[in-house]
């Protein structure tokens, strides 16, 4: 570390593109982001015919649906570090202060030699609407003030911009103009549910069957809740013998559930209803095991339905059960 | 004094009465105080702060120059101070040659055993360090260009870079492609992030792969 990753760590912390993941997201999504990460690579070409590539991205969406994965995956397809600045980073408690932490941000990348991606964490926390309502005037100019100065700095800065937020509606209007690409990423649909199980399981390996059935059973859930589900689940089958836990299925599953909350936001998938009499889990063998499982599962014999197909089965149904 | 009206004795209770009285004053004064911090505070000022300047509006001042000096000298000597007191007098100064050369003398001794100091002084920065022998050695330094990603190659960064193949930019797709059937991610891409190999690679990567670099859907 020299002393310029320390001028810049007062802001936030800085991700190594060696460190990135990627997000598992839709085709569609991910085509937006493949045709951003185009657009950067082609400024030279851009330029020739008079307009700069867009450098700067609102990423909305529930919590957990992997903002700042995607952010910190598409900042090492750049090549670049990412900094990860967090709303305290920002909001100082005294007067003038926000504001010039702010300017001494921008300074402190701009000072930077190496191209880097800045990255807001929780925006709607740094850059929520001004405000006028005169309830309390000093800490409205503070506030104020301190916008005026990210629409400032933001002009002048040439370098990638990307801001997370979870409340896109809060972020101040002004604010939300100076970014070009606004993109709200989706919870995973069923195809998604599957891929993320499967990643997060690994090294155990769960039939077509199983992975199928427990995605649908995670409807609604983050991707964020499903990494937590599976990697309780691998830390239970590591430490529980040495505990002496009751390592049986629904034990196992039971107590997970119980100690992995889904956010508050997103409300309880099935699986939270049910428990371990959901049939994705009683269906499930136990224990898990790290083998190619032969597929002997009696429903891999049934055709496989393609993931957009069951997202239409399962909308069909939802209508049906409507009175 | 042994009787409670001798004179002595009134004396004693009229200037301990006044006193008391004075106590009294004194505190309802040190009570308004702390309710204008109170309103300070909750317009937002930092009141530490605020106490400090009140002490440093009550000094003389040639004592509060001298005590922000020393505060310098000392802050520096602890390696509190970002910018030692030198410096921001170079930063002020209108610097000949003659005096240029002078400052740099002083920095000398100021450099550390294993770190730098630069300094801009005029137009032109040096770079001061030590030698293994531990004498100050002054070269002239350049200073980076700011992170504008994508204009040009900017190659001062300071984070040591890993190797660069020496590929042509023609069989950068292909390089990309090996890279995908040797099992390697498509973040491992070696060209640095203002180089026209980077895009390249990444493309050649995909195209091996037939998917967006995000994971395959099946
Ligand atoms: N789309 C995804 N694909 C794979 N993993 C994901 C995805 N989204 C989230 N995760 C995992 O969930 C965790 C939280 O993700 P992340 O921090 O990126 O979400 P976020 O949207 O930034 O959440 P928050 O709103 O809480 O900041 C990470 O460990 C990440 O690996
Ligand atoms: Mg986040």
């Amino acid at each position: 570390m020299n002393y310029r990753d320390r001028d810049l760590q007062q802001f936030g912390t800085i991700l190594e593109p060696e460190e990135a993941q990627e997000p598992i997201l839709p085709r569609k999504m991910r085509k937006v982001f493949l045709s951003w990460l185009t657009e950067i690579w082609a400024a030279e070409q851009l330029k020739e015919v008079g307009v700069k590539p867009r450098m700067r991205s609102i990423f909305g969406g529930k919590p957990g649906t992997g903002k700042t994965t995607l952010a910190h995956h598409l900042a090492a397809r750049l090549g670049m570090r990412m900094l990860l600045v967090g709303p305290e980073k920002v909001n100082c408690r005294y007067m003038g202060a926000s504001a010039e932490a702010i300017g001494e941000l921008f300074d402190a990348v701009t000072r930077y030699p190496d191209p880097i991606v800045l990255f807001f964490d929780e925006f709607d926390s740094v850059a929520a609407e001004r405000m006028n309502s005169g309830i309390n005037p000093s800490t409205e100019q503070d506030h104020n003030l301190m916008i005026n100065t990210l629409l400032s700095r933001m002009d002048r800065y040439e370098g990638i911009v990307i801001a997370a937020s979870n409340f896109e509606g809060r972020l101040d209007g002004a604010v939300w103009r100076r970014f070009d690409l606004h993109v709200t990423l989706p919870l995973p649909g069923q195809n998604e549910r599957i891929r993320i199980l499967r990643r997060y399981f690994a090294p155990y390996q769960l039939g077509k069957q199983e992975l199928v059935r427990l995605a649908e059973s995670f409807e609604t859930a983050s991707p964020a809740l499903m990494r937590q589900f599976c990697e309780n689940i691998k830390r239970n089958i590591i430490v529980g013998p040495m505990a002496n836990w009751d390592m049986g299925k629904r034990a196992t599953i039971d107590r997970i559930l119980d100690s992995t909350k889904p956010h508050a936001d997103l409300g309880n998938p099935r699986l939270w209803t049910h428990k371990s009499n959901d049939h994705a889990i009683q269906k499930l063998k136990w224990p898990l095991s790290r083998d190619r499982p032969d597929e002997d599962d009696q429903d891999a014999k049934t055709p496989l339905v393609s993931a957009e197909e069951m997202n239409v089965v399962q909308l069909t149904h939802a209508r049906k059960a409507k009175p | 004094m042994t009787g409670k009206n001798t004179l002595a004795g009134n004396q004693l209770r009229g200037l301990i009465e006044r006193i008391e009285e004075l106590d009294v004053k004194a505190k309802a004064i040190s009570a308004d105080k702390k309710i204008v911090f109170a309103e300070a505070k909750s317009n937002g000022f930092n009141t530490i702060i605020m106490k400090n300047m009140i002490k440093r509006r009550k000094m003389k001042p040639h004592d509060l120059e001298e005590h922000d000096n020393l505060m310098d000298l000392y802050g520096h000597a602890l390696g509190m101070l970002p910018e030692p007191p030198l410096f921001r007098a170079v930063g002020q100064m209108a610097v000949d040659t003659k005096a240029r050369e002078s400052v740099i003398d002083a920095l000398r001794q100021l450099v550390p055993q294993s770190g730098e100091i630069i300094v801009k002084i005029g137009d032109q920065p040096v770079r001061m360090t030590r030698d293994k022998d531990g004498n100050a050695v002054v070269t002239d330094y350049t200073e980076p260009r700011a992170a504008s990603p994508y204009t040009g190659s900017d190659s001062n960064a300071l984070r040591p870079k890993p190797e660069v193949p020496d590929v042509k930019k023609k069989n950068a797709k292909a390089y990309g492609a090996q890279f995908y059937r040797e099992n390697k991610p498509v973040i491992s891409n070696p060209f640095p992030a203002d180089d026209p190999r980077r895009p390249l690679f990444d493309q050649g990567w995909r195209e091996a792969s037939g998917n967006d670099g995000m994971g395959d859907d099946d």
